[in-house]
């Protein structure tokens, strides 16, 4: 009996192991991030504050990669699950970018409130938080896409220079409960480490802001989607 | 007095094969028929028949489509396939506490 659990533990892990393909969307986000660094570069005259010479091209640009890079994370989870034989559900993975691209839409209504949060990024965590747990209850798929929407939107609100790899880090997290991979798990929660600490002390008000200060805040999370992408990668 | 695990245990599901498939079918949203045959190391007859039964007892669904000219057999788990694989390891794993508690 218990050689028989052991042989279902081995299938289980096999079949985990045979579905990874988490390599292709870290490598294509890791690029983009150092790709958007020279979009970066200072206002002219260079204020204090974070404000880039090209906001709307800056905006497009991502916009057009975590676009691109949500549907060719799932044409390559296809793809691959075709050539394999064992397919990955992506449709949790494509209502993470839904969510997350959605974000700055319903931003936009935020800027309307008639009050303010004490602390945006506490309450989108938590809201987010709550949107997790009720995921995992089962609960309506209504009520946990609102919530998800509304916490990533008072995130990203309140995080803007870090938006775009709010999106990405929603979309790494449905993708590592899905693969159900201990390394792909680790390497996103790398990753949001990552984004926590280069939003806590990235240097974006400066007295001379350059394309490497303003742009600092993509490097460490765009090198830790990168590490992780190549892992993946040499790791098959 | 409690019951005992091996009255949880489901004939159709209990089978080693038919186990294996349902165990490999939980892990994803379809199997193809070539990677459970040569995951489990069954020939295609006998792999054929375990999925009729499992397809009957509504426990996995199955899909063909082609690839290229190639047609392909895809199998997926029902939830009520994912219900009852838990009820039988939840059964296995019963069995087994109690085996080591008798030893004890």
């Amino acid at each position: 009996m218990a050689d028989l659990l052991g042989d279902l533990a081995e299938l289980r892990r096999r079949a985990r192991e045979d579905r990874h393909a988490y390599s292709f969307p870290l490598l294509f986000f890791g690029v983009a991030s150092f790709l958007a660094l020279p979009l970066y570069a200072p206002a002219e005259p260079p204020s204090r504050g974070f404000e880039v010479r090209y906001p709307v091209l800056l905006g497009l640009f991502w916009l057009v990669v975590l676009l691109a890079g949500g549907l060719a994370t799932v044409w390559w989870y296809r793809r691959r699950g075709t050539r394999v034989g064992i397919e990955t559900s992506t449709r949790g993975y494509l209502g993470a970018t839904v969510i997350g691209l959605s974000g700055p839409v319903v931003g936009l209504a935020l800027e309307h409130l008639p009050f303010r949060f004490y602390s945006g990024t506490g309450a989108g965590l938590i809201v987010l938080a709550v949107a997790t747990v009720l995921w995992h209850r089962g609960a309506p798929r209504a009520v946990t896409s609102t919530a998800a929407v509304l916490g990533t939107a008072v995130l990203q609100h309140d995080q803007p220079a870090i938006a775009q790899f709010i999106a990405i880090g929603l979309g790494l997290v449905v993708l590592a409960a899905l693969e159900r991979s201990t390394r792909f798990t680790t390497i996103t929660a790398a990753y949001l480490v990552a984004l926590c600490v280069s939003a806590a002390f990235t240097p974006l008000v400066v007295s001379q802001p350059t394309a490497w200060s303003l742009g600092s805040v993509v490097v460490l999370p765009g090198s830790v989607l990168l590490v992780g992408g190549l892992v993946g990668l040499r790791r098959g | 007095m409690a019951e005992h695990p091996t009255a949880s245990l489901d004939d159709v599901v209990h089978q080693r094969h038919r186990l294996g498939i349902l165990t490999v079918a939980a892990e994803a949203k379809r199997v193809g028929f070539g990677y459970l045959r040569s995951t489990l190391e069954l020939t295609a007859g006998n792999l054929s028949r375990h999925i009729a039964v499992l397809e009957q007892a509504g426990l996995v669904a199955v899909e063909k489509d082609y690839d290229g000219k190639r047609p392909r057999t895809w199998v997926g788990v029902t939830p009520a396939g994912r219900a009852a694989l838990a009820v039988e390891m939840a059964a296995l794993r019963a069995l087994v506490e109690r085996h080591v508690a008798s030893q004890a």
